[in-house]
């Protein structure tokens, strides 16, 4: 009991300090340093959209629309626009959703060296203590969906939108970390795959 | 336009900006702008401004380039291919673009 009580003091106080010297930036330092992540992410961003953020499917348009619709609600995402005429579907849902609590954990602790590498120029010392903080964000996902010889081309982008200002104060980054949009991407497209097959969709 | 009116606007304008009217989809791209906050899609308005451009709807290719400059590289490319290989539908028909329901 006593051990739980005093593993807990000292996570507090290891939150305290974290947020203390987080806070130690300067407004202007904040802006640049997220300015960086938001470019150092986005060129990684484009890479992996360039290699995995495209598939083309054997299915008709209107099939892999309806199968992709499925999917993301299977995976927590709530429709926020729809329309099969031009082919497009936008869902959102509370950070990390498509991704489990675990899931991006693991996948945060493996961008988390490039992240510090990043912002440690414009903060200095404080960019060992910062953290990703999904709490506030959500998860906004376009998915487009083209007619293409032999089937349907399917595409996936994806952004980070602020519901309600992070507790460290940072300001928010738009894009997301590279692991967390492989894991995300490869999700996505599994389940979607699944809920293909698994077919008739209309 | 009234943000409350938006989505209203919206669903009355999507079966004329389908079936090809240059001066619905451009104001249908000024609905999807408007709609109340966290349902904005820029994304959408985009697109529509896009295909009211290439359908020769004046303003709407400044309209494109302003809400463009809130999009992402990767979610223009996204929409531009959308816009490309955009056809009119032969009859309108009912759209589904506010259709918030989840399977």
């Amino acid at each position: 009991m006593k051990l739980a009580a005093a593993t807990t003091l000292r996570t507090l106080c290891s939150a305290s300090m974290l947020l203390l010297l987080a806070a130690c930036a300067s407004d202007a330092q904040k802006i640049s340093a997220i300015n960086a992540v938001n470019q150092g992410f986005r060129v990684e961003y484009e890479k992996l959209l360039a290699e995995k953020g495209t598939r083309l499917f054997k299915a008709s348009r209107g099939d892999a629309f309806v199968a992709m619709r499925v999917a993301l609600a299977e995976l927590g995402m709530h429709t926020e626009q729809q329309d099969m005429t031009l082919g497009h579907l936008a869902v959102a849902a509370a950070a990390p959703l498509p991704l489990t609590d675990e899931e991006w954990r693991s996948a945060s602790q493996v961008d988390l060296p490039l992240l510090q590498r990043l912002i440690e120029p414009h903060v200095g010392v404080a960019a060992s203590f910062v953290q990703f903080e999904p709490q506030g964000l959500d998860v906004v996902i376009n998915a487009a969906f083209l007619d293409a010889p032999g089937g349907t081309e399917v595409s996936l982008t994806v952004r980070l939108r602020e519901r309600a200002p992070p507790r460290s104060g940072w300001p928010r980054r738009e894009y997301v970390s590279p692991r967390v949009l492989t894991l995300g991407l490869e999700k996505i497209f599994a389940t979607f795959e699944r809920e293909l097959k698994a077919g008739p969709q209309r | 336009m009234r943000r409350g009116d938006a989505n209203a606007a919206a669903q009355m304008l999507a079966p004329l900006a389908a079936a090809g009217a240059a001066r619905a989809q451009a104001l249908l791209g000024r609905a999807q702008e408007a709609r109340p906050s966290g349902q904005q899609n820029d994304f959408e308005a985009y697109v529509w401004y896009g295909i009211a451009a290439r359908n020769g709807q004046a303003g709407a290719q400044s309209q494109r380039e302003r809400v463009g400059a809130k999009l992402q590289p990767a979610e223009i490319r996204q929409a531009d291919q959308i816009i490309e290989r955009w056809k009119p539908r032969a009859e309108p028909a009912p759209s589904t673009s506010n259709d918030r329901t989840a399977p």
